[in-house]
């Protein structure tokens, strides 16, 4: 039975760990990279390397969204209760998995908005 | 091993001679040798939170000289090298022997309770920690008792705390300690990521584990990541004073800064894992006292999750003030707002659980909800000085000091206190009394907004933190002696819960085993529980398993677990099904001789660097006692 659910429900259970981890890693990648790139911004007046370290990381998280929103929507796309055994928990990792990352995303475009504003030199 | 479903209201299914044997295998030796032998997760649990709670009332003593020192203009009642010392011991006291060991504490006494097993992963780990937190802490206050004791406040800056401008013992014996209570919060965490994964009652999955069991492995998770960064920043230091490198010296090419960087990046998240088991400690008090499930249990686990990884992207808010890039500092105001949306959800979590729902305001639950009104204060006065240029007016002012005791007394120590309150019968299987309770919340809860919001006022006006005192012209005098009479009447609420606990010992009412009617597993049980925890590892099937039993007049348990070696379920991870039975170590004296044998390293390391080699090889001993094979054990 659990065989079957695993194969109609869930792709590999690794999957099911992806938004709790690719947001996360891509939002920390950003906060380090940015600030490793500051003073090398201010040298050169490259500012477009802050950006793309704002863009790349930012699809990084929107990919963990992706995934973890895929595996909810096989598990049957409705909120996580504590009944339903196997399929509930598949549902409540795959809800906390893109809620996390879209938290993640969140935090990554808040912290790329002063790149607009701020000069690397201040 | 096999589960059985069986009705009635106690789980037991086997003779009293089965009962019994069970029991002696269990069982704590008793005597003054046998209480350093003890291994069992209950005994160390409550060592820990008894040890937290002494440290908890001295460091509150020294908190209480200084506002006395600071009551009037001018004063002369502990000298300033005196008050240095004390500042620096109650910030460190408090922070790392007091609220970390605390948590810890209740984590590892309730987790496995909550969970529904008998011992934790690694019982005598767990018995090493608690001794080398003991020695850590009895050295550090010995050293006030001699006149050394570090005196350059909790978080230790250099230069003032580099050899040049602290010469003496004290931030030697600063960063000794920190090492101690490093290695203590470490194996505690270790213990509680591995019991919660690994030995959940079947039926437990990720999405039915009590609020608390997540908030506990949120933090230790958080000190498995932060706590090797002020290894790292310590070990640093102690090189710099004992062996003349240069890490954190300019002349030498070092950097004072990285010291920050360092300490903050364990320290900002050392404040959430403060915070975080309170949070758990907060919804467990509302679901018993509303009676009904919580609303939004997947939102909650969300946002505890999310701070604990947000968390770690703060730390240079406390650095504002020391020349980085703005906009560098700009990445971190960011995530330092961002973090308030995880903690609003919870706050609005709580609210519509409590909205509608027949609310029994017994004693723990005033303290959650005093936590309310403190805890929003603090943090809104968090996003306040998460903006730059405001934090540049109050930066080092007693405005901040004002707005961390907000967060970390309305954020941790009053749903602590409530949780002490919810939780003692079942620890003691005594009730406290209500009516002192009470007394004790609304002493507190005035006492402390009036020690501290002057202190808003008082930072504003310009007041700086660390001095000892101020002159009569500045005019911070009357409201300096409104906080210290605040200081005196919360001092007496925490009082009155100190006299509540120690009088329900002797004549408080006996405790039945589920006195508030909660949903959890550790309420299964007998108030206190045996040596054994459970006379059977419970089955569950939903969130909320005494409410279900309740319901339905039955429960399932796992039976076929041997009595005569210490027996308890491994599960899965994420479904906890049972996967293996594993046997746990009997009591030993080798974790406290270990303990001993690490201290005296730690220590003596102070005054020569020979005790590090001698200390290498009594571990090394000791180590080889402990893991020594012993033939019972064999899987026969």
């Amino acid at each position: 039975m659990d065989n079957e659910l695993d194969k109609g429900v869930l792709r590999h259970p690794l999957l099911l760990w992806t938004g709790w981890l690719v947001g996360p890693a891509a939002w920390a990648l950003h906060l380090m990279g940015s600030y490793l790139l500051i003073s090398r911004a201010c040298e050169t007046g490259a500012m477009w390397t802050l950006h793309g370290m704002t863009l790349v990381t930012l699809l990084m998280a929107l990919v963990g969204v992706a995934v973890a929103w895929r595996q909810w929507d096989r598990a049957g796309r409705r909120w996580p209760g504590s009944g339903d055994g196997k399929v509930s928990r598949i549902r409540f990792m795959a809800v906390m998995g893109w809620l996390i990352s879209a938290l993640s995303a969140l935090l990554i475009v808040a912290e790329g908005v002063p790149n607009f504003f701020l000069s690397p030199c201040l | 091993m096999t589960i059985e479903t069986h009705a009635g209201p106690r789980d037991v299914i086997d003779s009293p001679e089965e009962t019994a044997q069970l029991e002696r295998t269990w069982h704590s030796p008793g005597g003054f040798i046998g209480w350093f032998t003890h291994v069992n997760q209950r005994m160390i649990g409550k060592r820990f939170i008894i040890t937290a709670f002494i440290f908890f009332l001295l460091a509150g003593i020294l908190g209480i000289v200084i506002r006395l020192q600071l009551a009037a203009p001018e004063q002369q009642l502990i000298g300033p090298e005196l008050y240095n010392q004390f500042f620096t011991m109650h910030g460190t006291v408090m922070m790392f022997f007091f609220a970390i060991p605390v948590m810890e504490g209740f984590a590892i006494y309730f987790v496995p309770l909550m969970i529904g097993t008998r011992d934790m992963a690694f019982p005598r780990l767990n018995a090493f920690g608690y001794y080398v937190y003991l020695i850590g802490g009895i050295v550090l206050f010995g050293s006030l008792l001699l006149s050394m004791a570090p005196n350059a406040g909790w978080f230790n800056y250099v230069p003032l705390s580099g050899k040049l401008y602290s010469p003496g013992y004290g931030v030697d014996v600063w960063t000794t300690m920190i090492t101690f209570i490093e290695v203590s919060a470490l194996t505690a965490a270790v213990e509680l990521i591995v019991t919660t994964l690994r030995m959940r009652a079947p039926g437990m999955s990720l999405n039915r584990m009590p609020l608390f069991v997540w908030a506990a492995l949120v933090m230790s998770f958080m000190i498995v990541f932060a706590m090797p960064a002020v290894i790292v920043s310590s070990t640093l230091l102690i090189l710099d004073r004992l062996m003349d490198t240069q890490f954190f010296v300019v002349a030498g090419g070092g950097e004072p800064l990285l010291w920050q960087h360092l300490f903050w990046y364990f320290g900002h998240p050392e404040v959430y894992i403060i915070l975080v088991p309170a949070l758990g400690m907060i919804s467990t008090i509302i679901i018993t006292f509303t009676r009904r499930p919580i609303y939004g249990y997947t939102a909650l686990v969300l946002s505890v999750v999310a701070i604990g990884f947000v968390s770690f992207g703060l730390w240079v808010h406390h650095m504002f003030t020391t020349g980085l890039p703005q906009l560098g500092m700009s990445f971190f105001t960011a995530a330092s707002a961002t973090i308030a949306i995880p903690s609003g959800v919870q706050i609005f979590c709580w609210i519509a659980s409590l909205w509608g729902a027949k609310i029994r305001f017994h004693t723990p639950m005033l303290w959650v909800l005093g936590f309310f009104a403190i805890f929003v204060i603090g943090g809104l006065t968090g996003v306040m000085v998460a903006s730059i240029p405001f934090d540049t007016q109050v930066h080092d002012t007693f405005f901040l000091v004002a707005h961390f005791h907000y967060v970390l007394i309305g954020g941790a120590v009053f749903p602590l206190i409530g949780a002490t309150y919810y939780w003692w019968p079942k620890i003691t299987g005594r009730m406290m009394s209500e009516a002192a309770g009470k007394w004790s919340f609304w002493l507190a809860f005035i006492g402390f907004n009036v020690t501290f919001f002057p202190m808003h006022q008082l930072g504003l006006e310009g007041m700086p933190r660390r001095i000892y005192t101020y002159a009569t012209e500045m005019g911070w005098g009357d409201l300096n002696l409104l906080a210290t009479i605040g200081a005196l009447v919360l001092a007496t609420g925490f009082g009155v819960t100190l006299i509540n606990a120690i009088w329900s010992l002797f004549r408080g009412q006996q405790a039945e085993p589920n006195p508030w009617g909660a949903p959890t597993l550790e309420w299964a049980t007998d108030s206190p529980p045996a040596f054994y925890n459970f006379r059977h590892i419970p089955v569950v099937a939903s969130r909320w398993p005494l409410w279900d039993w309740e319901r339905d007049g039955e429960r399932a348990v796992v039976t076929g677990l041997r009595n005569d070696r210490r027996e308890v379920v491994l599960t899965s991870v994420l479904d906890a099904k049972p996967v293996g039975v594993q046997v746990l170590p009997a009591p030993t004296i080798w974790p406290f001789v270990s303990a001993v044998a690490a201290s005296i390293g730690f220590v003596g390391i102070i005054f020569h660097p020979i005790f590090f080699v001698i200390a290498f090889f009594l571990v090394f001993f000791s180590l080889v006692a402990w893991f020594w094979p012993r033939r019972p054990w064999r899987e026969d």
